[in-house]
């Protein structure tokens, strides 16, 4: 092997870590989030039903005799790869051995693509872990519109939802979207999407997740990753409002913001970061993903340095998906001053890796606080989970729901593509993320009588307390 | 007199046989087989030679890295001069571009993700050792010791596998082709301040530059993938550009 191999690899050796992503797709005839108990049949989209379709979908047309082939192969694979991958524990209690006996025979049956995805997400399903999930191929071809999961996903509203006390609840309005300008307001309950009563889909939902890790993740996912879409396209919403009145409205599905950005294998993304001063000189920085670093990096570092002529700096990181589990420690570099910090440490089969925090020169040393809720996952969490451990921030919010597994996605002979968990990651004090989530030092659930009267209770708590720390450095 | 017990005649019944075979094996290999040094030699030599070798002053690389399984490519550029100076530019859509230079005893690298670092420890160590300039023909500058482990099949090729171990570092295993001489595999182990990872590289596609025998493709094995280098030129004795493997200001002023 040569000198340029051995120093190129150990120079992209960290994007070897590069996507621990969660990426959540609508399909399969209800909600797919991964291979973790989560494919519900259960559809909110009112283009669901085959009847309004102007033709059959290709997911739902009769398979060829040579996609049968691929998808047996394609199958083939993904048994073989989680085997390969996953640790012996999982596969025993998920009964790895026996889902190739079991489900090949399926798979040689079934009927349809969208059947074949079933029958997939019915098998990893068993291994209960989060990153482990088929993504349908038209996700892949960004010309093309189709069904209810297939969109372009292009659209959105500007909202963000929560489910507060069994309540989907607005907590967000992006003030330049089409919704602030037809009145949505937070607080506002989201009663129903599509013709689809919210409160009975989550009541269905709780029955089936009761007692499941991912539960609030589920319930979350069921309003806000429904009121997504092609831009363009409008959803059939009613809510009530803070004065608790029926208000119905066809919310209009604007392009998404961000920057375009393509990662590997995974589809297309828009990746955006917002900054902003509050409080007269507290720094707060939002981003939606850990991706696109080249747009992103340089933005949050210009607001780490204003932070360092101000009180504190504040990192949002509510509604956070993740994405590149390494940039956690490249985006803490602007946070430590010296070197010896971790984060955790990825665990494979045959070595582990380390996921170091290298200091940037004149890194800020100021007061951090970070924001987390149930929608703060993967690479989110590892953000907000090293920050804690290393002392170095304090997290307000509410628990993580612990999507925390290291993934790949490749792509199937069939024109699928696969994400699979290829390591364990535990932190830095030893403990696994996935399943348990962060607990933040300071739990605030926003009620909704706060969100209607403007107020902000996570962001408030975080900006007192760096008040209360930058006067006591004062003293 | 003692008496072995019939457990220890039954013992020796069946070791004995097995052990007179391997002698005599091992007398055989022995004779047969050609020492380590032999082998390396030899592999200096089927690459064009000690002379061709000596003659080279510098190199330009063209390549890129391909990790299929996460659908990434990456451009590599890199500039390499005698005895150990380097300087590489691996860049692509996604992460932009990094900088790696290794220059006297200081290893640096930059990107966008991580700002200007001076490597140490382990990772600078290994740089060091790994940019010496044609470190497997001049293995005698660079290893301590050099020792034929046996015999070994490699993509169905009969191969020498022979044990190349540094002063400090992890030994190497180094697989050549018994026919050919020419290197197919190595085994190795990377290390970076993440961690040790280790590593199966398969070189094929040897072309003549310059007349020396150089592998354009190798197929690495690492952390469960595959990634493939692949090298699209080599310009060899060429005019460096001026101060290629100068420090960049951020890495001096992390040197003050």
């Amino acid at each position: 092997m040569s000198r340029e191999i051995k120093l190129t690899l150990v120079a992209v050796i960290a994007l070897a870590l590069a996507a621990p992503l969660i990426f959540l797709v609508a399909g399969c005839g209800g909600i797919a989030v991964g291979g973790s108990g989560m494919s519900v049949g259960m559809s909110l989209d009112p283009k669901e039903t085959k009847t309004e379709r102007e033709e059959v979908p290709e997911r739902d047309r009769p398979l060829t005799q040579q996609q049968i082939k691929l998808n047996v192969k394609s199958f083939d694979y993904v048994w073989a790869k989680i085997h390969e991958s996953l640790w012996p524990e999982i596969l025993e209690e998920a009964g790895w051995d026996g889902a190739h006996a079991e489900f090949r025979p399926k798979i040689e049956e079934v009927a349809t693509m969208s059947e074949f995805r079933i029958t997939m997400s019915e098998m990893l399903d068993r291994l209960q872990i989060s990153h482990t999930q088929i993504i349908p191929g038209e996700l892949y071809d960004r010309n093309l519109s189709f069904g209810s999961y297939g969109k372009r996903n292009d659209g959105e509203t500007g909202i963000s939802v929560r489910v507060i006390d069994g309540q989907a609840v607005v907590t967000g309005v992006r003030e330049e979207s089409a919704a602030w300008a037809d009145g949505v307001r937070p607080g506002w309950i989201l009663e129903s999407l599509g013709g689809r009563n919210i409160e009975e889909a989550l009541e269905e939902l709780v029955e089936v997740y009761e007692g499941h890790y991912m539960k609030d993740l589920t319930l979350a996912a069921v309003t806000q990753f429904k009121l997504k879409g092609d831009a363009g396209d409008d959803i059939e919403t009613v809510f009530i409002d803070g004065d608790d009145k029926t208000v119905e409205m066809d919310l209009i599905l604007e392009q998404k913001r961000g920057n375009e950005f393509e990662f590997g294998n995974l589809p297309l993304m828009y990746v955006w970061i917002d900054t902003m001063t509050v409080d007269g000189d507290i720094e707060y920085v939002k981003f939606n993903m850990f991706m696109d670093p080249v747009h992103l990096m340089p933005v949050f570092e210009r607001a780490v340095r204003r932070a360092d002529a101000g009180r504190g700096l504040v990192i949002d990181m509510r509604g956070n998906m993740g994405g590149m589990g390494v940039m956690a420690s490249w985006l803490a570099g602007f946070l430590f001053d010296e070197k010896g910090h971790n984060f955790g440490t990825f665990k494979m089969k045959d070595t582990e890796l380390t996921l170091i925090v290298i200091p940037r020169p004149n890194a800020y040393n100021g007061p951090v606080a970070v924001l987390i809720d149930g929608l703060s996952l993967s690479a989110a969490e590892f953000f907000a989970d090293g920050l804690q451990k290393t002392g170095r921030a304090t997290v307000f919010g509410q628990r993580t729901t612990g999507f925390a597994l290291p993934s790949v996605i490749e792509k199937l002979p069939n024109g699928d593509a696969v994400q699979y968990v290829y390591a364990d990651y535990v932190n830095s004090e030893g403990d696994r993320l996935e399943g348990r989530g962060v607990t933040p030092d300071f739990q605030i659930i926003p009620a909704r009588t706060q969100l209607l009267e403007g107020k902000d209770p996570v962001l408030e708590a975080s900006i007192e307390w760096i008040k209360a720390r930058a006067g006591s450095m004062e003293q | 007199m003692k008496h072995l017990s019939s457990r220890r005649v039954a013992w020796l019944v069946i070791a004995l046989p097995a052990l007179i075979v391997a002698a005599v094996h091992g007398e055989a290999m022995a004779e047969k087989a050609p020492t380590a040094e032999k082998i390396l030699d030899r592999f200096v030599e089927v690459t064009g030679g000690m002379k061709a070798y000596d003659a080279i002053e510098n190199r330009k690389t063209i390549a890129s890295l391909s990790i299929s399984a996460q659908g990434m490519t990456f451009n590599i550029t890199m500039w390499s001069a005698r005895p150990n100076q380097v300087y590489s530019i691996i860049e692509n859509d996604m992460i932009g571009k990094m900088e790696k230079g290794v220059s006297g005893d200081v290893v640096w690298e930059k990107s966008i993700m991580t700002g200007p670092i001076i490597k140490s420890g382990v990772e600078r160590e290994a740089s060091l050792r790994d940019s010496a300039f044609e470190r497997y023909v001049y293995w005698r500058d660079s290893f301590e010791t050099a020792e034929l482990e046996g015999e070994a099949e490699v993509s169905g090729i009969d191969c020498w596998l022979v044990v190349l171990t540094p002063e400090t570092g992890d030994p190497m295993n180094m697989y050549f082709e018994k026919e050919s001489g020419l290197l197919n595999r190595v085994d190795t182990v990377t290390e970076t301040e993440m961690g040790r990872i280790p590593v199966e590289a398969y070189l094929t596609d040897y072309r003549e530059q310059d007349g020396i025998m150089l592998s354009f493709k190798t197929i690495i094995k690492m952390l469960g993938q595959e990634r493939v280098f692949a090298t699209t030129s080599i310009e060899q004795n060429i005019d460096l550009p001026d101060g290629i493997f100068d420090l960049p200001d951020d890495i001096k002023a992390l040197q003050e």
